[in-house]
């Protein structure tokens, strides 16, 4: 039994956080995904033997902070718990269990102690390629997205599960980085394993369920408290993205009663034909985006968001119907902004303006004499600014996701990146600008049309300033000069065919 | 006779070694900011008058390590700079890498880039990734280029373009161009200083070295001057970060390799330490009165690796200072030092650090008016510093203030019991140093376990039997200088420059002579750089599985062909990761030298201390988790026979700190001065 004073939670807690960053280590190290090495497009977690969230890494992005706990408990579920052993791994990437979307495989670890369950290990990392659209918004449920692996054993006692294996190999482009990834998250949980079996090893009568108590307690309390600094009442606001072939809506009503608050997106535009439906990235970003709102030092666990209740219109576009594509969830990202703007009033030193984003991607695929290659590149937008500070230029947010260095691009895909510079001006305005987004110019030099797809958001809707400042500048798409018709699409890229993308501004704040 | 000198932030120290006897003299003068060399004259005469020598005495090169050309980078010092890049790419500084180095504080401040948008200037060029010429090089612009820089008064130039870690060819042109028209000037180019791919780390590396080659140049020749007016005609040699060191013309071009000098030096001297006793492996811990800094030494040197940062707007944050793609010494710094303060967080944690009292006003128990408990003030309160001899008896503590910080600021936790916060504070800070040390340990495929300690600095040997005995470490050293590692280390370390080059190569495509022409030119630079003969040359390369974006480096031999560079690689993967990989592409992306001048270090046998006269055998109340609080026998280190064996509990005070020694374990003094823990690893908490 421990005695739980202020150093010894402290240190106990210190040591979870540090087990998540070390498997988060290994996994951006020894992945082959570029985006999740250069991009780092990845989480680790550790979860109670109920699966509650109990430690995580820190610099996890964001979208996942509310989706691993949901999807290793259906895991566990549709597996059944009796059925785990020593040495397992188990993974799925179907958005049907909790899963984001179907690029992100999540693998979870049990790590036993005297024959029982005492904790879940879990990494998440978005793979090479999943066939089908991965990360493409064209297509129109599930089944085009791609290859769609349900919960299964990967590793079986210890030994990996060949079939799997096959399957997967032969349904992805890339398959040799594929596995790699796959091979990385074994690493990422193995490494957690052993860390939290030295751990108890090291304190016997250290009880994990009993620090989560502790952990997520402390968390709720903090979190409850400050809620109640907000006055009761309602807070409703809206924000309008392009959506695909229709604009989208997200409209929110945050109500605080007390010491707790409901976050309802009731009139939220329906759910879209195509891949821009967010399912469990809507709790993942509407946890973050309280968390910077109420409380940004709490590390995420179980409790940050028990006092907060979330409801979401089932059909709607952060909630969609079992089987629609999810693939590119970018209205997901607004939310940390639609709260911004819901609660502004009552926290006018927390809330930013609107960013340029999402980030923007364009993903290129072809064929070159050493192989297959599909290269996922990411460009951000500007910051939104906030009261006593302009945004800056081309900085990631919401979410985190690196650049890719352009000498890095081009040694590994036949491209030329003519420039990359930010735009001038194309913050929004006010007391406190938003932060300039990016024009990037990049030329084909490959004897073959390229497969390239586009994700862009902000083209025909500004992100919108802040208690009083303006929009930012809008995107642009362009190639060969001319406007991309469908900007969330997929094009044929022509030897020596030339793309201009301009990532939005962010809002400003103050008039 | 040698000599060396550390420029730290307070205190320059010096040591002074008679190389015959092994004896050393040990100098600390204040640092003098207004003209560093000042604080360097005053502490030589003072070694030199302690040794009864005077100047004629030292007849070989003079050591030196600085924190001016971080002070000047950090504090924004540098000269008037522009910076040269491939059109289309002058933003590159100012988008940087685009995340955030923390996700939740949509507040969060970046550091400046170094130079305005107006002082980026872009020349008409382009190589692609192979180094082939997309389009020439633009000369008139060039010109037109050094025109604009003349007119705008540049002290400093620095070029980076893409590509130029294949070809710096264009990047070669550009300075012929520019030195024509502006002599005076100083140029770096990308392709020599770091010829490594990633463009916004060496175009911020570059223009940092741009930034402070003159402010550099200056500082040296000042010392330089002062060393000719003392009466010293030796050659400056100057420590590197990455623990070798280099002459002053070397320096001069490429001061951006000192940034980490003073921290190099100290490891450097741990790994001396280790090496008079025979132990190649061992974890060297540096805590002092804000952090705390830990560094393996593996075979007898200091692991080393490329790139750190600098100038962080939050010093632990990573991600939130300026990347510099050089090698350096491979420490991790951890926020808690004997100045950090302790508090309770928003969740009622025990939090310790990072922000600290600093020297004015300090811990509670120095009495200058600090009221909030630091880790000081815990080990006031817990007994192990003497209030009647803290830093030698220059200075007494008061103990009542210590304690009453206890209360006043933790009681609410801890029952207003001051013994009881106190003993929280020691435990959160040696329970963080020790999981930092694992976890770093364990991050390079070792086991601390197997590992001895050499702890130096003020607050180091207070902790360091705790956090050896948490850490399952059986043997902790203490060296008679602990509070002047670093200048000591500057006495035993070679002159060596390391050259590093990205050459993306498979292994599969094995083409000796391509590789035997790539070390050749490494060696060559590293030649120049030098200036002197080559004693040894030890390879290493930076291997990945191809479409994985992290190197492991590997040491390589000469006749090595592509099945060793294999064996090799996946031998260290396995060692690292704990996994077997079967991936069959291997790609090797960074070739490397390190290349040793002829050097004999000296042997260092026991060092001179005014304190090692007297014993005084007496007692003090103290605190263990063991034991609760008791009397403990308290000794001077120094005066200690050597080979007696004191068990613990036990205090010894050291001029500079106080080694602490736990319930059972062993501390014997050898016959150099090192205090030796032996630790009872069996019964750790």
């Amino acid at each position: 039994m421990t005695q739980w004073d202020a150093a010894t939670l402290q240190i106990v807690w210190q040591r979870l956080i540090s087990v998540a960053d070390e498997m988060a280590a290994v996994l951006l190290r020894t992945a082959f995904s570029s985006v999740v090495r250069e991009s780092n497009d990845l989480a680790c977690a550790v979860l109670t033997p109920r699966g509650d969230l109990l430690v995580e890494y820190g610099r996890s992005v964001p979208v996942f902070t509310g989706t691993v706990a949901g999807t290793v408990r259906a895991m566990v579920a549709e597996l059944g718990e009796e059925t785990l052993r020593p040495g397992d791994v188990i993974a799925t990437n179907s958005p049907r269990y909790g899963n984001t979307h179907l690029p992100d495989l999540t693998a979870a670890t049990p790590v036993f102690r005297d024959g029982r369950i005492v904790a879940y290990v879990a990494s998440i990392c978005h793979l090479s390629d999943i066939g089908g659209a991965s990360e493409g918004a064209f297509a129109q449920d599930v089944f085009e997205e791609g290859f769609c692996l349900p919960p299964v054993k990967l590793v079986d006692a210890g030994s990996p599960n060949e079939l799997v294996r096959y399957i997967l190999a032969n349904n992805v482009r890339v398959p040799a980085q594929v596995l790699g990834d796959v091979d990385a998250l074994i690493a990422a949980n193995a490494l957690g394993a052993r860390r939290i079996t030295a751990l108890l090893d090291s304190d016997p009568t250290l009880d994990l369920e009993e620090a989560a108590a502790e952990i997520c307690g402390a968390t709720e309390r903090a979190v409850r408290a400050a809620i109640s600094e907000i006055p009761d009442g309602d807070y409703p606001a809206s924000i309008d993205l392009d959506g695909f072939e229709e604009p989208k809506t997200i409209v929110v009503n945050v109500s605080v009663h007390g010491d707790s608050m409901t976050v309802d997106y009731t009139g939220t535009s329906r759910q879209s034909t195509y891949g821009i439906n967010s399912a469990s990235p809507t709790f993942g970003y509407t946890r973050y985006g309280m968390a910077c709102l109420l409380a940004p030092e709490l590390p995420n666990n179980e409790g940050a968001l028990r006092a907060i209740d979330i409801v979401v219109p089932k059909g709607s576009l952060l909630n969609p119907r079992t089987n629609a594509a999810v693939s590119a969830n970018f209205p997901a990202h607004a939310i940390p902004s639609v709260l911004s703007r819901a609660l502004v009033d009552a926290l006018p030193d927390r809330a930013s303006a609107a960013a340029g984003t999402p980030f923007w991607v364009v993903g290129i695929r072809g064929e070159k004499e050493t192989g297959p290659f599909a290269s996922l590149l990411c460009f951000n937008g500007g910051q939104g600014a906030s009261r006593g500070q302009r945004g800056y230029a081309t900085l990631s947010t919401p979410s985190n996701v690196s650049n890719t260095p352009v000498e890095i691009v081009e040694s590994q895909a036949p491209v030329l990146i003519e420039s990359k510079t930010i735009v001038r001006d194309s913050g929004g305005t006010g007391a406190w600008r938003g932060g300039e987004g990016q024009e990037v110019v990049l030329v084909s030099r490959h004897d073959a049309p390229l497969d390239v797809i586009f994700l862009t958001e902000r083209i025909e809707h500004p992100a919108p300033g802040l208690a009083g400042g303006g929009a930012g500048a809008p995107g642009m798409l362009l190639v060969d000069d001319v406007k991309v018709a469908e900007p969330k699409g997929r094009i044929s890229w022509q030897p020596g065919s030339r793309i201009l993308m301009r990532t939005p501004g962010g809002g400003g704040y103050g008039a | 006779m040698r000599v060396s000198f550390d420029i730290g932030g307070t205190f320059t120290d010096i040591v002074l070694l008679d190389e015959n006897t092994g004896r050393t003299w040990l100098g600390k003068a204040l640092t003098t900011y207004n003209d560093f060399s000042q604080a360097i004259a005053t502490g030589i005469s003072q070694v030199l008058g302690d040794a009864d020598r005077d100047t004629d005495a030292i007849d070989s090169a003079v050591v030196g390590a600085t924190t001016l050309v971080t002070n000047a980078l950090i504090e924004r010092r540098g000269a008037t700079t522009a910076l040269v890049t491939t059109e289309g790419f002058g933003d590159v500084l100012e988008i940087g890498r685009e995340w955030r180095y923390d996700l939740y504080d949509p507040r969060l401040q970046l550091p400046d880039p170094l130079v305005d948008p107006e002082a980026r200037y872009e020349a008409t060029e382009r190589l692609d990734a192979t180094g082939a010429v997309v389009t020439p090089l633009d000369r008139a612009g060039v010109e037109r280029i050094a025109d604009q820089l003349a007119a705008a008064g540049v002290e400093s130039v620095a070029v980076c373009l893409l590509h130029s870690y294949v070809s710096a060819a264009h990047e070669e042109e550009i300075a012929e161009i520019l030195q024509a028209r502006l002599p005076e000037v100083p140029v770096t180019l990308s392709g020599h200083l770091v010829p490594v791919i990633r463009e916004y780390e060496r175009t911020v590396t570059t223009l940092a070295n741009a930034y402070v080659r003159p402010v550099a140049g200056e500082h040296f020749e000042d010392i330089e001057r002062a060393l000719v007016q003392l009466g010293i005609d030796q050659q400056l040699m100057l420590m590197q970060s990455n623990g070798g060191v280099v002459s002053t013309a070397t320096a001069r071009a490429y001061p951006i390799r000192l940034l980490e000098s003073g921290p190099a030096a100290g490891a450097i001297g741990a790994a001396y330490v280790g090496r008079q006793l025979d132990i190649e492996n061992l974890i060297a811990f540096d805590m002092g009165g804000t952090t705390a800094k830990v560094c393996i030494v593996e075979g007898g040197a200091p692991t080393v690796r490329n790139g750190f940062e600098v100038g962080r707007v939050h010093r632990l944050k990573s991600g939130s200072g300026l990347p510099v793609s050089m090698p350096v010494v491979d420490m991790i710094e951890i926020g808690a030092g004997g100045g950090s303060i302790a508090h309770l967080d928003g969740l009622g944690l025990l939090k310790v650090g990072p922000k600290s009292a600093g020297s004015r006003p300090g811990p509670a128990g120095y009495g200058l008016g600090g009221t909030e408990p630091t880790v000081t003030d815990a080990d006031i309160v817990l007994g192990y510093l003497d209030p009647a001899y803290f830093l030698g008896g220059r200075m007494s503590l008061d103990v009542e203030a210590s304690r009453r910080a206890m209360v006043d600021s933790l009681g609410t936790a801890f029952g207003d019991d001051p013994v009881a916060a106190a003993a929280g504070i020691a435990r959160v800070v040696d329970e963080h140093m020790a999981l930092a040390v694992q976890v770093h340990l364990t991050e390079h495929g070792h086991d601390p376990r197997t590992f001895p300690m050499v702890a130096f600095g003020g607050a180091a040997p207070v902790h360091a039997a705790r956090i050896a005995r948490i850490l399952g470490v059986g043997r902790l050293i203490i060296p008679a200088a602990a509070g002047v590692l670093s200048a000591t280390g500057l006495l035993v370390a070679a002159p060596m420059v390391e050259e590093s080059r990205t050459r993306l190569r498979e292994l599969r495509d094995w083409d000796s002579d391509d590789i035997e022409a790539i070390f050749a030119d490494l060696v060559a630079q590293a030649r120049h750089e030098l200036g002197t003969d080559i004693d040894r040359v030890d390879r290493f390369v930076e291997m990945r599985f191809l479409g994985q974006g992290f190197e492991i480096e590997v040491p390589v031999a000469a006749g090595d062909g592509p099945d060793e560079y294999r064996a090799k690689f996946v031998a260290e993967y396995e060692h690292i990761y704990g996994t077997t990989p079967d991936y069959e592409r291997i790609e090797i992306v960074t070739w490397r030298v390190r290349v040793y001048g002829p050097f004999e270090a000296p042997d260092l046998t026991r060092t001179v201390s005014r304190d090692a006269a007297e014993d005084t055998t007496r007692t003090r109340a103290a605190w263990w988790p063991e034991t609760g609080l008791v009397e403990a026998p308290v000794r001077r280190m120094l005066a200690l026979p050597v080979g007696e064996r004191v068990v613990g509990p036990a205090i010894l005070q050291l001029p500079e700190s106080t080694a602490v020694v736990g319930p059972l374990d062993e501390a014997w003094l050898d016959e150099f001065g090192n205090l030796h823990v032996d630790i009872a690893t069996g019964s750790a908490s």
